[in-house]
């Protein structure tokens, strides 16, 4: 990937209209400290751009252009502190989100307990045009997994997310993971288009604003529990 | 008619003034070929496809088909998709074209009507007629032949040449990185575009390198369609420039003692002279790996050359639109000023920044108005807070914007001057320069003083103090920090950015500091460090900065900022400082989660109320409004202006504007005329502005009632230039 590429997918949020179908989407990676977000998405970054510069010289900001289906996607990738003394700062990270990748560690049941609270204060801030993936990491672990299967896909299912398993060390799960969430992101900024008829250029997709439901009392979110740690 | 006069006109020129003909990227391929076929072998139309929206040269074949050539824009250049050779603008990328054919099958030919024109006002007449033109024709030339055997040598005679040398001349190489790319370009924007203004053909030859004179014999005198191309394929992409020129440039880059006067690529000179590039590197704003510290901002820059350039540049590089007592010295200065500004973001930066400041351009009357009453406003504090004053800005920037772009009243389009994907960012950047910097001083004590109001600046002063002590400890970094050195350099850079008016050079500054910190860091090659690491980092650094203004400068860029450009790397790491800020501010010890989250609350729930607010009025006020292009012409002036045409505006009302405009001092003798099935005729008084034609651009004549209509049928294609004065006598 070329270094100056990085800012134009900035840029091309403005210019996406002209240059066909490119969508231009913004991906939040959210979890706890250890669960290892920021490897798995240095995996997929540098998979298959294997540029020298950027391995560990940023790894917060990352961006990935894709061809699906014949349309162009350009994917900014933005990672997030996942301690809870940096949990307040989450909201200045996920305005404006496409999608955003919840890593748990599937021997930590404690990072699970995480996922469930980004889950709920995501739906709550960004309403469902937000597509959430939610990813039980480090299965290269079996052995000492501690959130089992079934509950973390029951669970995923019951909140309208998709649930992954993933391997950043063995690189498993990582491509399909990023491919699905890309093409649900079209399917919802396609969805969005139609909405608004054919007035509005793919630039929709990124200027589309949070969702917040006004009648909601502004003291419901803390008291929903989502900010306390599980 | 006086030869001289001709030649005054490069090809060059007649380009720039009749790009309205030419280039219509309101048209289709499938309409360009219509056009077409009616045209001798060699005529050519640049289009946009339907399919790929990019632009297309479309010339007439020899078998009586049409040839498409994919124009690529990347880099900030301009090339046929099947050539080696790159342009720094459209109009450069044509006039080429015209004498060499390179991949075509023959150079391009210009209408006639064009080559024949001998004034300034005879091509602005021929330009007005846009698209029309093609229809509008009365010899019809001879549709299926080769173009008349005379033709080429009569151009000779008549058209002062025009040396377009092209960027550079190796075929596109996948390995080679964009920024290498870059690299050459920037050394070959020494190149020079001459043409005879600039260039004495008798003259000055002992200054001008053997690759140089090489490329003039061969335009000059053998006829045309000898390959200019093998010429030039010998010919170095770079030859050096006379030390005016050079003295020119280097008012606008760094010094440049590592350029090599020679213009071949030494690949490894790319790797170390990247400091140097980086002035011009920022037609496109460089992410983070590619920053380096002595990268220099046009904001700041501007700043000092200020003075230097107002002996430098001539000052009216759109003379051609107003009624000028010396067309032909305007078109030379247009010419002067097209050429000399090169890097093409800053030319399109500076035509806007002129036309902000002409009064009698829809533009420039909107921009003037605003800050007359945005000054006034400041002044009489009117505002509640520094967030209201700053989004107040930014949706005149973005309305602003969006005139610029529909009123077509930059003269050459952008389209020409910039590829499609730099396109926006040029704009903004020319719209902060012609309304931030005219307020920068103001609006900064202005902003200083709101919040100083709301105690905002005393909370962020106090908690930076707070934190000095153990700084490291509390914020719990766990990754090496920055050195006395690094931090005096980080500080330096927070400190320069309150100097600039321009978002994009804070964020710029912001970025270099960011990468400064990933640098201190000093990780194991194998170790990933993310945002849990580098979000204390950071904190620490700007601790120990301890400016405050801080805040300002990050709600600065975060709300004047284009907001769809928050997504990408700048977006990033702008948003870490402000939630590092955010961090700093908090509460020690309390859990800091809920205090700080109903304002993230609220701050999001304002964001989304803006954004559907200003997608909203965009949409509104597109509908309801028209730019209108009105030519003037009478005895002795001719001008072009671009009114403003707003729904329910009748027509009397607009005459009324136009006799104000051009200082008509009869009004009741002049009407408006359109061109109505092929004749001028006048305007019915119940038209309304969506009922003129449905392209862009479209345009109404302001005459005299009484106007000679005989005369008036001259404003057909061949009609602008009277064909049979114009012969050339020799």
């Amino acid at each position: 990937m070329r270094s100056a590429d990085r800012w134009l997918v900035a840029e091309s949020l403005g210019m996406a209209a002209a240059g066909g179908k490119t969508y231009s989407f913004k991906v939040v990676l959210l979890g706890e400290g250890c669960v290892g977000k920021t490897s798995l998405v240095l995996r997929y970054c540098e998979n298959k751009f294997n540029d020298k510069h950027i391995t560990t010289l940023q790894a917060s900001f990352l961006t990935k252009k894709l061809n699906i289906t014949g349309k162009r996607v350009n994917l900014a990738i933005w990672d997030t502190a996942g301690q809870e003394r940096f949990h307040a700062l989450g909201p200045i990270y996920y305005r404006d989100s496409n999608g955003a990748i919840l890593v748990y560690d599937v021997t930590d049941e404690d990072s699970f307990q995480k996922v469930k609270n980004w889950v709920k204060e995501l739906r709550k801030m960004l309403g469902n045009e937000i597509c959430l993936c939610i990813v039980g990491n480090k299965i290269d672990l079996e052995k000492e997994r501690h959130v089992s299967v079934e509950e973390a896909e029951g669970y995923a299912e019951s909140v309208g997310a998709k649930h992954y398993h993933t391997s950043a060390k063995l690189n498993k799960g990582i491509e399909e993971l990023f491919l699905d969430l890309c093409k649900r992101m079209m399917e919802t900024a396609q969805a969005d288009e139609r909405s608004r008829g054919n007035g509005a250029s793919h630039t929709s997709t990124a200027r589309r604003g949070v969702q917040i439901v006004d009648d909601e009392p502004q003291t419901a979110m803390p008291a929903g529990g989502c900010c306390t740690s599980g | 008619m006086d030869a001289s006069l001709q030649r005054s006109l490069s090809v060059l020129d007649r380009l720039l003034l009749t790009h309205s003909i030419w280039l219509q990227l309101s048209i289709n391929t499938d309409s360009a070929h219509q056009i077409l076929q009616r045209e001798i072998v060699g005529t050519f139309l640049v289009c946009k496809c339907s399919a790929s929206h990019r632009k297309v040269l479309c010339v007439r074949l020899q078998e009586g088909g049409v040839s498409q050539y994919p124009i690529r824009e990347e880099d900030s250049t301009f090339s046929l998709e099947s050539s080696a050779l790159s342009f720094p603008d459209l109009c450069r990328l044509v006039a080429f074209y015209t004498v060499s054919r390179d991949v075509l099958p023959f150079p391009l030919e210009l209408p006639d009507a064009i080559i024949q024109a001998t004034t300034h006002t005879q091509l602005e007449s021929i330009s007005h007629l846009g698209l029309e033109f093609w229809s509008s024709q009365t010899s019809p030339g001879l549709p299926n032949g080769p173009p008349p055997p005379s033709a080429p040598h009569r151009t000779f005679r008549l058209i002062s040449p025009c040396f377009v040398n092209p960027l550079f001349l190796q075929p596109p190489q996948p390995s080679r990185t964009a920024s290498h790319k870059r690299h050459r370009f920037k050394r070959s924007l020494r190149v020079r575009v001459s043409n005879e203004t600039s260039l004495s053909l008798s003259g000055g030859e002992s200054e001008l390198t053997q690759g140089e004179t090489h490329g003039q014999n061969s335009n000059q005198g053998g006829p045309r369609r000898t390959g200019g191309l093998s010429v030039l394929r010998r010919t170095p992409a770079l030859t050096p420039t006379s030390e005016e020129e050079d003295d020119q440039m280097l008012g606008q880059i760094p010094p440049s003692n590592s350029l090599p006067q020679q213009g071949n690529t030494d690949p490894n000179r790319d790797t170390e002279d990247g400091e140097v590039c980086l002035a011009l590197e920022r037609t496109r704003a460089p992410s983070l790996a590619e920053l380096d510290s002595n990268s220099s901002f046009s904001s700041l820059e501007e700043e000092e050359a200020q003075a230097d350039l107002a002996h430098q540049w001539p000052p009216a590089a759109r003379g051609t639109r107003f009624p000028s007592a010396n067309p032909t010295s305007t078109l030379r200065r247009m010419t002067a000023a097209f050429v000399c500004v090169f890097a093409p973001e800053r030319r399109v930066a500076r035509l806007v920044d002129e036309l902000s400041r002409d009064k009698r351009s829809t533009f420039g009357s909107l921009v003037q108005d605003f800050l007359e009453k945005q000054r006034q406003e400041i002044e009489a504090s009117k505002h509640s807070s520094a967030v209201e004053l700053l989004q107040g800005l930014r949706r005149f920037l973005s309305q602003a914007k969006n005139l610029l772009l529909e009123a077509g009243e930059i003269e050459p389009p952008i389209e020409t001057l910039v590829p499609e994907n730099e396109k926006d960012l040029a704009l903004e950047k020319a719209l902060f320069l012609c309304v931030l910097k005219p307020l920068k001083i103001q609006l900064q004590q202005t902003l200083v003083s709101l919040h100083t109001q709301d105690g905002s600046l005393q909370k962020i002063t106090d908690s930076l103090l707070a934190y000095q002590e153990g700084t490291l400890e509390r914020l719990a970094v766990r990754v090496g920090v920055l050195d006395a050195r690094g931090m005096d350099r980080a500080k330096s850079k927070l400190t320069l950015m309150q100097r600039s008016h321009s978002p994009i050079d804070k964020v710029l500054l912001l970025l270099q500091v960011c990468k400064s910190v990933y640098k201190a860091m000093g990780t194991q090659p194998d170790q990933d460090v993310g945002s849990e690491d580098f979000l204390p980092a950071l904190s620490y650094v700007l601790v120990q900065c301890n400016i405050p203004q801080l805040l300002l400068e990050t709600e600065y860029m975060m709300e004047l900022l284009e907001p769809s450009w928050l997504t990408g790397e700048g977006g990033y790491y702008l948003t870490s400082v402000y939630a590092s800020l955010c961090l700093i501010q908090s509460k020690p010890g309390a859990t800091p989660t809920c205090s700080l989250t109903n304002e993230a609350q609220e701050y999001l729930r304002e964001w989304s109320r803006r954004r559907g607010q200003e997608a909203k009025t965009q949409k509104d006020s597109q509908q309801k409004q028209r730019f209108v292009r009105v030519l003037f012409q009478d005895d002795c002036r001719s001008a072009v202006r671009t009114l403003l045409w707003k729904a329910g505006e009748n027509v009397d009302a607009l005459s009324k504007t136009c006799a104000g405009l051009f200082g008509v001092t009869e009004p009741q003798h002049y009407c408006l005329f359109w061109r109505s099935e092929g004749e001028m005729r006048p305007l019915p008084a119940h038209v309304q502005p969506h009922q003129l034609g449905a392209h862009e651009g479209a345009s109404l004549s302001y005459l005299r009632s009484d106007h000679d209509f005989s005369k008036m049928r001259r404003l057909t294609r061949g009609g602008a230039v009277d064909l049979g004065e114009s012969v050339c006598e020799e």
